[in-house]
């Protein structure tokens, strides 16, 4: 078996991809893609509790997580669709008619 | 709520309100009634209130021993308390005393004389209701003996005198309105945190304290021994100056007064100079110097600098302005230094003297404001450099106008002289020689002004015309109408009636203020070692 | 042993949420009701199914679902006000009086965006299918009312999920459980942002909301599986045992509640991490951004207490994140306002003045945390923040209904938009300038008295603590602690913030209008906004705000009690 440790280590390197990658990519679909690796990472932290603690929450998290997620990129697909169908572009910086 | 003082208070305010509201809610037609009576309502209302304050004012002179009021027993209070939110202590109690009857009677005189300076200025329904909201609000800080009240009433005179500037201004009004609110505001929220810290350090007692937070709101129940430390007292009473200062306004804060004067309708800078400035010298006296005594002391040579630099430099900016208003603001700026000068006197007399000034200052400057209005009506300028010889087209307005100005400068016999002088004798006996500045500043400024109002007034190039300003386009100046002749005429009566016999009030204050340094301040200045 | 997973005292004790989930099958079916049949296979008896074929007159009414809503939101607020018994359901909820008063305030913030989506997303009765002959303009037109009437029902079963989620996470004592609420909230809310996705400003505010927010949760997310690799139970009382345990702040533990923090700070809008809420606020329609700048917020204000008085704070001594919230609040407020300053936009000012107040009571949060607060002043503070987030449905959500009815007419976005109203509507261009002093907290108006409740609880914690020997005001103030300034903060903060709520009022009273007929004859709305600048007003002083702050000291009680 694999020591918990180990997997949480994969979690932290995981979380910093993700943030590092949301917050210097413009383009919202590797942005939404680095927001689901964070999640993951919280995944592998749960899932790395459950087995150190023996105790069964950790699996039940990290299956409502995956659930929350899916959620989360659903909504975020169709938002990203409005707004490609009424600026044509998916980037991040190039959408900005709110700012003036 | 059926005590005299509360009725005073609520009335306006409820009617100012309804009157405001009530066109907008009402179907059209009653509407267009209320609209066009709301004028005649308003003035009917203030004149009511003016009669009873004059009948409590004078009924209670022989059921009150006004002349010997001790500091401290308030007079006409409401014997229970009305608990307005129990949770923090906050309750509904009202008094007056010495220092507060004079400028309830004054609120309630100049509310009624303003509204009738302005009454066919075809302002719309809405600028006497205010006016009347206005009255209320004033009433309700020179009455509220609950901090917390006293702030929300102090606050709430902003809100009308804002929408006076505002809507009814002169053309640069939107700067002067906001420059207005935000200075007194930022000074009055300053004065928060004082309030509060005094708040946070009232005991515990049973029935008058809030629920939740242990503490209470009621001035009586506090004293000067609440607080522990010397440093924090300091820092309160600094806090209550930055707020007081500004809304009297004392030199360095004091620069919203002119744009607020020039910009505001004559009315609104009637009550302006006549009692908005005079909550600042009131709130001092009744908050601060109450319950701070040895700050007060050791502060007196702050005081002397405020003071005196708001005499000099009030009375110096004065002679430099061609705008009849502006000219007015800065003489109260100058005023109200000597309020602050006959405080850190720390004489009876002086203090009497600076109560006297208020008191004086509230009838002398809204007249000099009512004039300025009426020239600014049918001259339509302010300069008063551009005209020559007023005396032969309007000898109402000149005659007031000249007495505005004699009394402003302190001529005998008229009542600011008796403040004046009583506080410079009492400056006389603390500070020794030192009374020669204040003294001279007002001599040179007296010649000064009366030589331009001989200039403006009477001198002319034509005997029969003399110089009219441009802004008549030729046209034939009137004197001023029965209204705005009658408003003034009153106020002149006063300023000669107060000269003459200034005892009416003066015994009054000058009890006070002998009971005020004895009861209060007496203990502080043998502490600190001031010469008495 | 009963086979509904509620018994029937748990269920009386969340009949507001209960009534909230019926509530939300009942407006995905009604308006499918219709005459459907089913035929019996091998007879000729047709049995009615209700479900589909042409739908009957009522149920196909577009009224329909935002009076179902109202119903419901209404029912859930009446219920949620009446009732006095608390207690558990299931392991992972509690009902208190802390929880009951925010479903208040949530339920309230719904109402009266039901109320001005009836006029933001208006339905129409009598559409008419666009005919050949049309103009282009009028087909348009025809085409979008039809949009609107067809998207009622999306609009208020997200409405009502907003409303679930807020309500449950209220009383949730787990923090998955919080989070999973959150969640539903806010997944909601960025829908709800980007409702007008036919709009260029919709696409592009929902998405900018959705990317900050989903980021600002995931670090959220990670935070708390850091918190239970480090504890093994998420439970409230279980983490705030832990951590007593502790004697020092484990590293692990200090990082997974600053990454909650950075969660639950985007949710009130907290600097740095507010920077898309103006964006949001300007892009979605004005009801909703109503609801981020009072329930949204106050449900970040739930989260913010949790995890930082119930599980961190300890007994004695100061917090360790009472620097970073401190320093926060004043980084917050000053910022908010002077964004403000600077904005032409009024959602936008509005938007900022939130941040601002966040600011204001995140100071009140700091100052708990400060370690110096007697369990009085501790209370003192708390009534506070809740009170304030208690009459900011009342004020702040007033001045987006003004928006909302100016929005109707397809404008909102230019200070330009609110010249001379008070010449065309001068009942409303009072309520709004009523609002608006109230936000800057101006006596004798509800918004100062919870500003006033803000300093003094921080005046109270603070003054004490400075050094009782000393003579001169500058040793005094050396010797105070820096919490004293926090009030300080607030109260500069208040007078420049003065500024742009003036600024408002100004131009409602002194601009000229572009034209003077009046508005829209929105009838609810007017009505919803008269009675919320009454409230403000009998609020602000009187028997009113003592029953409210009465109210609000319970919740505070039953909140320092777990």
């Amino acid at each position: 078996m694999i020591d918990p440790s180990w997997i949480s280590g994969l979690g932290v390197i995981l979380f910093g991809i993700g943030l590092l990658g949301a917050f210097t990519r413009k383009n919202a679909i590797i942005v939404l893609m680095c927001i689901e690796v964070m999640l993951n990472a919280a995944n592998l932290n749960f899932v790395a509790g459950a087995s150190h603690y023996g105790d069964v929450d950790g699996w039940v998290f990290t299956a409502i997580a995956i659930a929350i997620a899916a959620a989360e990129v659903a909504i975020g697909l169709a938002i990203l669709l409005s707004l490609y169908s009424t600026q044509e572009t998916i980037s991040l910086d190039e959408a900005n008619i709110l700012r003036n | 709520m059926s005590d005299p003082l509360t009725i005073l208070t609520l009335t306006p305010l409820g009617v100012g309100l309804l009157l405001l509201v009530l066109p907008q809610l009402l179907p059209q037609n009653f509407a267009e009634t209320l609209r066009k009576v709301s004028r005649n309502i308003s003035f009917g209302v203030s004149m009511g209130l003016f009669v009873f304050a004059t009948y409590l004012a004078f009924e209670n002179f022989g059921g009150i021993d006004w002349l010997n009021i001790n500091m401290g027993e308030y007079q006409l209070m409401n014997d229970e308390p009305v608990t307005l939110i129990s949770s923090i202590g906050v309750s509904w109690i009202v008094g007056v005393d010495a220092l507060s009857l004079p400028m309830v009677w004054l609120t309630a005189l100049l509310i009624p004389l303003s509204m009738l300076v302005e009454w066919d200025a075809k302002k719309g329904h809405i600028f006497h209701p205010l006016i009347l909201v206005m009255e209320g609000a004033l009433l309700g800080v020179f009455v509220a003996l609950d901090l917390f009240v006293f702030y929300v009433f102090w606050e709430m005179t902003l809100i009308p005198m804002f929408f006076l500037i505002l809507v009814w201004g002169g053309d640069d009004r939107k700067y002067a309105s906001m420059k207005f609110f935000i200075y007194t505001f930022t000074a009055s929220v300053v004065m928060l945190i004082g309030i509060l810290i005094m708040y946070f350090h009232t005991g515990d007692i049973s029935g008058v304290s809030g629920s939740i937070t242990g503490h209470h709101f009621n001035l009586i129940e506090m004293n000067s021994d609440m607080i522990q430390s010397e440093g924090l007292r300091h820092l309160v009473w600094i806090l209550l100056l930055i707020g007081f200062a500004t809304k009297m306004p004392s030199v360095p804060v004091h620069t919203w007064l002119p744009d607020a004067h020039v910009q505001a309708p004559t009315a609104g800078s009637m009550l302006l100079a006549g009692v908005m400035l005079k909550m600042g010298a009131y709130g001092f006296l009744r908050v601060a110097v109450s319950l701070f005594p040895e700050s007060t002391v050791v502060f007196i040579p702050l005081l002397v600098i405020l003071g005196m630099s708001s005499l000099v430099y009030g009375a110096w900016v004065c002679m430099g302005q061609t705008n009849l208003k502006r000219m007015v603001a800065y003489s109260s700026v100058s005023h109200m230094g000597l309020i602050f000068l006959g405080i850190a006197t720390m004489q009876p007399l002086g203090i009497a003297g600076a109560l006297f000034m208020m008191f004086a200052h509230g009838i002398i400057s809204p007249l000099l404001f009512a004039v300025a209005g009426a020239f600014k009506h049918h001259y339509h300028t302010l300069e008063i450099g551009s005209m020559r010889g007023i005396a032969h087209h309007s000898p109402y307005l000149a005659a007031h106008m000249m007495l505005g100005w004699m009394a402003s400068l302190g001529l005998p016999l008229l009542a600011g002289f008796v403040a004046e002088v009583a506080i410079l004798i009492a400056f006389w006996m603390s500070f020794g020689w030192w009374v020669l500045l204040p003294a001279l500043t007002l001599i040179i400024t007296a010649v000064y002004y009366l030589n331009s109002m001989q200039r403006t007034i009477f001198e002319s190039n034509d005997r029969h015309h003399g110089i009219l300003p441009e802004s008549l386009h030729g046209e034939e100046p009137r004197d001023i109408t029965w209204h705005e002749n009658t408003s003034m005429f009153i106020l002149g009566i006063l300023t000669v009636l107060f000269g003459i016999f200034p005892f009416l009030f003066f015994d009054m204050m000058s009890d006070w203020s002998t009971e005020f340094i004895q009861e209060i301040l007496l203990e502080a200045i043998i502490n600190q070692g001031v010469k008495p | 042993m009963s086979y509904l997973p509620l018994d029937t005292a748990e269920a009386e004790l969340i009949i507001p949420e209960l009534i909230m989930l019926v509530g939300l099958i009942a407006i995905i079916l009604i308006p499918n009701f219709g005459d459907a049949t089913f035929r019996i296979p091998l007879s000729r008896i047709k049995v009615p199914i209700l479900i589909g074929g042409n739908r009957f007159k009522l149920t196909s009414n577009p009224k329909l679902p935002n009076q179902v809503s109202l119903l419901i939101f209404s029912a859930a607020f009446f219920f949620g006000l009446i009732q006095t018994s608390y207690g558990n359901v299931g392991d992972t909820l509690e009902v208190t009086a802390f929880s009951r008063i925010f479903t208040l305030i949530f339920t309230a913030a719904l109402i009266l965006a039901t109320i001005a989506t009836t006029h933001r997303i208006p339905a129409r009765t009598n559409l008419k299918v666009p005919t050949d002959n049309d103009s282009e303009t009028i087909t348009t037109k025809k085409i979008d009312a039809l949009i609107d009437n067809r998207r009622q029902v999306d609009f208020h079963i997200i409405l009502i999920m907003v409303g679930l989620g807020m309500s449950l996470m209220s009383m949730a004592t787990h923090l998955f459980m919080l989070f999973v609420c959150i969640e539903l909230a806010s997944l909601s809310s960025y829908i709800l942002v980007a409702f007008h996705k036919e709009t260029k400003v919709g696409g592009e505010a929902g998405m900018k909301y959705f990317i900050v927010g989903s980021v600002a949760s995931a670090v959220g997310i990670y935070g708390m599986s850091l918190l239970y690799l480090w504890s093994g139970d998420l439970s409230l009382d279980a983490l705030s045992s832990k951590w007593m345990e502790s004697e020092t702040i484990d590293p692990i533990a200090g990082i997974a509640v600053g990454l909650m923090l950075v969660a639950f700070g985007f949710k009130v809008g907290a600097a740095p991490f507010h920077l898309a809420a103006p964006d949001a606020y300007s892009g979605a329609s004005s009801p909703v951004a109503g609801l981020l700048a009072t329930a949204s917020k106050a449900m970040g204000f739930v989260a913010l207490m949790r995890i930082l008085i119930t599980v961190t704070m300890p007994d004695s001594g100061e917090a360790f994140w009472f620097s970073t919230i401190a320093i926060i609040s004043i980084v917050t407020m000053t910022w908010g306002n002077l964004a403000a300053l600077t904005s032409t936009n009024p959602k936008r000012i509005l938007a900022y003045s939130s941040v601002a107040h966040a600011g204001y009571m995140l100071a009140g949060l700091a100052a708990i945390g400060s370690g110096l607060a007697s369990e009085e002043a501790m209370k003192l503070v708390l009534t506070a923040i809740i009170f304030h987030l208690v009459v900011l449905v009342v004020f702040k959500f007033g001045a987006f209904l003004v928006l909302s009815l100016l929005e109707t007419e397809g404008r909102s976005h230019q200070l330009e938009d609110l010249h001379g109203l008070a010449r065309r509507e001068p009942l409303i261009a009072g309520s709004m300038f009523l609002f608006m002093l109230s936000l800057a907290g101006v006596p004798p108006l509800s918004g100062f008295l919870s500003k006033f409740l803000m300093i003094n609880g921080i005046v109270n914690i603070s003054a004490g603590t400075g050094a009782s020997d000393v003579s001169s005001v500058m040793d005094w103030l050396i010797s105070v602690e820096p919490v004293f300034w926090l009030a300080f903060a607030i109260v500069l903060n208040s007078a420049l913030s003065m500024f742009y709520y003036l600024r408002i009022g100004l131009v409602m009273f002194f601009e000229e209008p572009e034209n003077t007929k009046p508005m829209k004859d929105a009838f609810s709305l007017r009505i919803a906004i008269v009675l919320c600048a009454l409230l403000t007003v009998i609020i602000g002083i009187g028997p009113l705000s003592d029953s409210l702050l009465q109210m609000v000291n319970d919740a505070v009680d039953s909140f320092i009690s777990n």
